[in-house]
């Protein structure tokens, strides 16, 4: 039988061989953000917890403890790998995206959503045949309407696309740069562009334009410390892609209230 | 006299004219209100000491709170109401599926209403609870329950935090030849044949008593083309006013096609569950467009937008249903036109801006 305590006590392996996908979608979801404080060996066991809660890998374990658990170290090992901490960003991390404009003035949650997914090739799977068409499914599933896109809509659709790395939302207000950066790099190290939920006058490029808007965030660099953000805004004034400050990015979410960073 | 407080950290959406009148007005009901939440008064309260019911709140939102038409008529209605309908009461509820963060999931997430919710309607495809295997979704961040799923061979169903429904088909639901079906540029005639087709053949998928068609939208978008939403709603000869507006704000059925047109997804909007709080007052369509003409209103529109709200004969009547607001209330909703330099096209469209104004009563 299969305990938490002997699972926690489980040593680490060779790499995994069994793909990420095969577990349950759910488990990423129950291990919690990654903050300045989480030393690694506390992020292994959050893990190994959120595994061993997961009903698939009681099952992988039942029939194969050997290979579950070696699966599991590697994954574990890959996690980690990706939470890189604050001091160590000087890399850029970026995912490939296709920039698309939005269909009409309240419909950015689809269009940020839809250059979201192009950043795991995943927009094949989007219903249609075009890409109005798949912006159209996308809104349909998000129940986008004339007031626009709630949050926790975006998200669940996005998640409904992918089974590892789910996208989860997080209050701007209460976080600080560090976290904004850790999750940028976590989400594009995972192939997630993450979203912001951004209030527009926090963006340069809008010149104090003031309007809730999804903008999808393609890269972050490291070094120079900005961000590249593709913004699918209906107006060709602010559509595009535009490179802004880390501390810019995260103003837009920070310093309001009700706005969210989407990312894994 | 009791007053409700609003947020005063959530009204930045407001515009600038507006932002000190509606932080401190709201819609203004009878001070019973809060009486009736216990008795269940049905009559129409005095209009003697007056509380203030807090306004929605959009500030969470996102988009311009704006479509794009030739005129405001090209836009369909949401709402059935009719100038010629004399009313002086309407219901108002609490809503109970208010959210208190900006990510429209409910303050309390409700797992039972949740599975209660997508029991009843996977019943329709003759499902029984042994044949799927519910899965759940929930937020990393805060752990959150989003969403309740399954798939199966022939439906995918999920049911979020708000209690709105979707079914996707794995076989789609074909038009006969000679109906275009539901694609994105559908015309309101074809989009009507499609309904029409599904109301003769397919009513039990809408569970709805006495489905009517419902179609709405008509905003252009960067396509060229009119989107208009295909919907039904319940109706019914015996249904009040009141009723009537309530069955176009709640438990409609939309249904969108796929890339052939085919029928491929059913969405169901939650129900109306929040506790009856009583019937108030409610102002004119003549008082409402002054208040507008005041910027007393809400709305997502930029303020660097000017609204022409001198022109503001294109109203309805509805309830507003949000998350982000603490009562279900009847707003009239209002197309008008913005000043030419707001468009960026070259073309005939014009952009008119949605501005919403609280149709319950005020004492202020």
């Amino acid at each position: 039988m299969l305990t938490r305590r002997n699972f926690l006590r489980s040593s680490a392996a060779t790499a995994a061989a069994v793909a990420v996908s095969s577990l349950a979608p759910t488990a990423f979801a129950a291990g919690n953000p990654v903050s300045e404080d989480a030393t690694l060996e506390s992020l292994r066991d959050q893990l190994r917890t959120a595994y061993f809660e997961s009903e698939e890998f009681q099952q992988h374990y039942a029939a194969d403890p050997e290979d579950a658990m070696e699966m599991l170290d590697g994954i574990i090992e890959r996690q980690i790998s990706g939470y890189p901490v604050a001091a160590a960003y000087d890399e850029t991390y970026s995912v490939s995206t296709t920039l698309v404009q939005q269909l009409n003035s309240y419909s950015c949650g689809p269009a940020s959503g839809y250059i979201a997914i192009s950043g795991w090739n995943g927009t094949g799977s989007i219903s249609g045949t075009t890409t109005t068409g798949k912006l159209q499914t996308l809104a349909n599933s998000m129940g986008t309407t004339t007031d626009g896109t709630f949050v926790y809509r975006v998200r669940n659709t996005l998640n409904s696309y992918v089974s590892t790395y789910p996208y989860s939302y997080y209050l701007g207000s209460s976080m600080t740069q560090t976290d904004f950066c850790n999750y940028l790099v976590r989400s594009l190290g995972c192939s997630r562009a993450p979203i912001l939920h951004a209030r527009t006058q926090g963006l340069s490029y809008y010149n104090g334009h003031s309007s809730g808007h999804y903008i999808t965030i393609t890269q972050f660099n490291g070094t120079t410390m900005n961000v590249r953000l593709n913004d699918p805004n209906s107006s060709n004034t602010y559509y595009g892609t535009h490179t802004v400050s880390v501390a810019e990015a995260f103003a837009a979410i920070h310093n309001y209230s009700d706005r969210y960073l989407i990312a894994y | 006299m009791k007053r409700f407080e609003r947020k005063i950290n959530r009204k930045f959406f407001l515009q600038i004219s507006t932002l000190s009148v509606l932080s401190l007005v709201g819609c203004a009901v009878p001070e019973s209100s809060a009486v009736a939440s216990s008795n269940e008064s049905s009559g129409a309260a005095s209009e003697n000491d007056v509380p203030v019911f807090p306004l929605a709140d959009f500030s969470a939102m996102d988009g311009s709170g704006t479509l794009l038409a030739y005129t405001a008529e090209d836009i369909l209605p949401e709402s059935p109401w009719q100038t010629s309908w004399s009313l002086s009461s309407l219901p108002v509820y609490k809503n109970s599926l208010v959210s208190t963060d900006g990510t429209g999931i409910p303050a309390q997430v409700d797992e039972a209403a949740m599975q209660n919710r997508i029991l009843e309607k996977f019943k329709l495809w003759g499902l029984s609870e042994a044949d799927v295997s519910l899965q759940a979704d929930r937020n990393a961040g805060d752990n959150t329950l989003q969403r309740l799923y399954f798939n199966t061979s022939d439906v995918a169903m999920e049911v979020d935090a708000q209690l709105n429904v979707s079914a996707t088909l794995a076989q789609p639901i074909s038009f006969p030849k000679g109906i275009k079906g539901i694609q994105p540029d559908s015309s309101y005639s074809e989009l009507l044949e499609a309904a029409q087709y599904l109301l003769d053949n397919h009513k039990e998928l809408l569970d709805l008593t006495e489905p009517q068609i419902a179609i709405c939208g008509g905003g252009y978008s960067a396509m060229g083309f009119p989107a208009y939403s295909l919907t039904f709603r319940r109706s019914g000869k015996q249904q009040t006013p009141a009723e009537q507006l309530l069955a176009a704000a709640y438990g409609t059925v939309t249904v969108t096609g796929n890339e052939k047109g085919e029928a491929v997804r059913f969405a169901w909007k939650h129900e109306q569950t929040g506790e009856y709080l009583g019937e108030y007052p409610i102002i004119s369509l003549k008082t409402a467009q002054e208040l507008l003409r005041s910027a007393k209103y809400l709305t997502l529109v930029s303020d660097d937008s000017e609204p022409e709200l001198s022109e503001c004969n294109n109203a309805e009547l509805l309830y507003l249903d949000t998350p982000f607001a603490d009562y279900s209330l009847p707003y009239y909703r209002f197309l008008i036109r913005l000043s030419s330099s707001a468009s960026e096209t070259d073309s005939a469209l014009h952009p008119y801006g949605i501005f919403y104004v609280c149709a319950v009563k005020s004492d202020l």
